[in-house]
């Protein structure tokens, strides 16, 4: 009878249970591979400054992602899509690299031959996390990875539908809007995107996984 | 070491001032919610007003803040978010409304089976602090509380360059992770990985998660935060999970209207605040190789 290592019996076993592999990040070379790790990066995990909720953090994943699409897809009138995203482009993942390394969103940017790449920082982050996310039976840190990989791939599929909690903000306190979140930030008060980007208050959810999100001024026509 | 420390002069200083006062008050209430006791105390509300002092208010606050026979006024109420299941957390916002301050507060309660850890605090700490407009607010929703302002100022006063530091084994955790955070940055490569290196240690508010550290020779703020007691030794084995890094070089403006819709950058008031705290208020600290 043919004797099999032990690793090797582990590693069936651990498959047979679903033990590994509880989640499945695609490549960072991927759009979406690389949008679901915009996403994980942003949000807080079980332990982190800013942690409220697994479903909190979705949520935040997601209104990251509207703002991605409304800078592609919904520049309000009497704005220039320069003026919002700092780049002219139908593509998510200009977006997400505008402005280089220290650009738009910080640690995301394309390099010298034009691929989007991160700084190792981010890199080293996704991989712990992921390597929590795939230890024992699926929890939270797995759901969070799946949903991120989840609402990434349904994006660049084009299957993302309408869902963004901030589309239909017209007014924050006596300033008009446009509705939709164009920009997030680290939801300490003395981090603003400066210009026209007006902050989207804790009591219309501006406030999700330790995240502020703004939403711009509207412009008169 | 340091838990001792700090819950000493904690009592010392809250045992003093409630003591010569007399003005301690009950926990507030309304609409039937009480409110945490500790979170009204006194020396817990002086010492969050001297996190705010630190770190977020300059002379216009003090300017049009309260005058001097008057009471500085703490409006809390609880905010109830939705949690997971297992999830004992509790929220507080902390409305100040002589400053249109807005501070938020999270007593951590929950096990995260991943990490194997139940994340848990000593009292509520400070997780997002806004400027929030008096008009913005729905006064019948607080609960309230007051203390003469000329108290609160004089503990500021006093207590402007009182400092407590890291000691024992947090000072050694954060030694240590400062160190592996240096260690992957492109100046401290770049040079070899010199002998020693200079960094700065701000001072720790107890009401606070968070440890700013300046490295002097590679120009860059660190920031540890986390959902955990910073005295809570698990805390320095979550590495990627606590820390942020700020570049004084190439990520300050002057104003962040210079570089719309960014999440790189701070302002120069704001890095100027950080190495306030950092270098002046702050202790100095040489690492040497392999400590």
């Amino acid at each position: 009878m043919r004797k099999f290592s032990k690793p090797l019996i582990l590693c069936l076993f651990l498959c047979a249970t679903g033990y590994a592999g509880n989640v499945q990040l695609l490549p960072p070379d991927q759009p979406s591979g690389y949008i679901a790790r915009l996403l994980l990066n942003e949000t807080p995990f079980p332990s982190e400054n800013g942690w409220i909720s697994e479903k909190n953090s979705k949520a935040a994943m997601l209104s990251i992602l509207c703002v991605v699409d409304a800078r592609v897809r919904h520049i309000p009138v009497g704005y220039k899509q320069e003026q919002v995203a700092a780049i002219r482009t139908d593509n998510a993942i200009d977006v997400i690299t505008a402005g280089g390394e220290k650009g738009q969103c910080d640690g995301f940017y394309k390099d010298t031959q034009g691929q989007p790449v991160m700084v190792p920082r981010i890199g080293e982050r996704i991989a712990y996390l992921e390597k929590l996310a795939n230890k024992g039976t699926p929890g939270r840190f797995a759901r969070l990875f799946s949903y991120a990989q989840g609402i990434a791939s349904a994006y660049v599929r084009g299957g993302l539908q309408e869902a963004d909690r901030f589309a239909a903000i017209h007014q924050i306190g006596s300033i008009y809007v446009t509705g939709r979140a164009y920009s997030w930030m680290t939801g300490q008060d003395y981090y603003h995107p400066g210009g026209n980007f007006v902050k989207i208050p804790n009591d219309m959810q501006g406030l999700l996984g330790g995240n502020r999100f703004f939403t711009l001024k509207k412009l008169e026509k | 070491m340091y838990t001792v420390r700090r819950l000493v002069s904690g009592i010392i200083f809250g045992g003093l001032l409630t003591c010569s006062t007399g003005h301690a008050e009950p926990a507030p209430s309304v609409s039937g919610a009480t409110i945490e006791l500790s979170v009204t105390q006194q020396h817990y509300l002086f010492d969050l007003v001297q996190y705010l002092y630190r770190w977020f208010m300059d002379e216009n606050d003090v300017e049009r803040g309260p005058k001097p026979d008057r009471n500085i006024h703490f409006w809390l109420r609880e905010i109830h978010y939705e949690r997971d299941a297992g999830d004992a957390s509790r929220w507080i916002q902390v409305y100040l409304p002589d400053f249109e301050i807005d501070v938020q507060l999270k007593n951590s309660n929950y096990h995260s089976e991943e990490l194997a850890i139940t994340v848990s605090n000593d009292c509520f700490k400070i997780t997002q602090v806004a400027r929030v407009p008096l008009s913005e607010i729905n006064e019948a929703t607080y609960a309230k509380t007051a203390y003469p302002y000329s108290e609160m100022r004089a503990y500021l006063f006093q207590m402007r360059t009182n400092a407590v530091y890291p000691d024992g084994v947090m000072l050694n955790e954060m030694k240590q992770a400062t160190r592996g955070h240096l260690s992957k940055e492109p100046e401290y490569i770049r040079k070899g990985h010199p002998a020693a290196q200079i960094i700065h240690l701000a001072p720790l508010s107890p009401v606070a998660n968070e440890a700013w550290v300046f490295w002097e020779s590679g120009r860059m703020l660190l920031r540890f935060a986390s959902d955990l007691d910073l005295t809570n030794p698990g805390l320095w084995d979550l590495g990627q999970l606590t820390v942020d890094t700020y570049d004084v070089d190439e990520q300050v403006v002057v104003s962040l209207d210079e570089v719309p819709g960014s999440n790189a950058y701070m302002t120069r008031d704001q890095v100027g605040r950080a190495l306030y705290n950092c270098i002046i208020l702050g202790k100095r600290i040489e690492l040497k190789p392999r400590q």
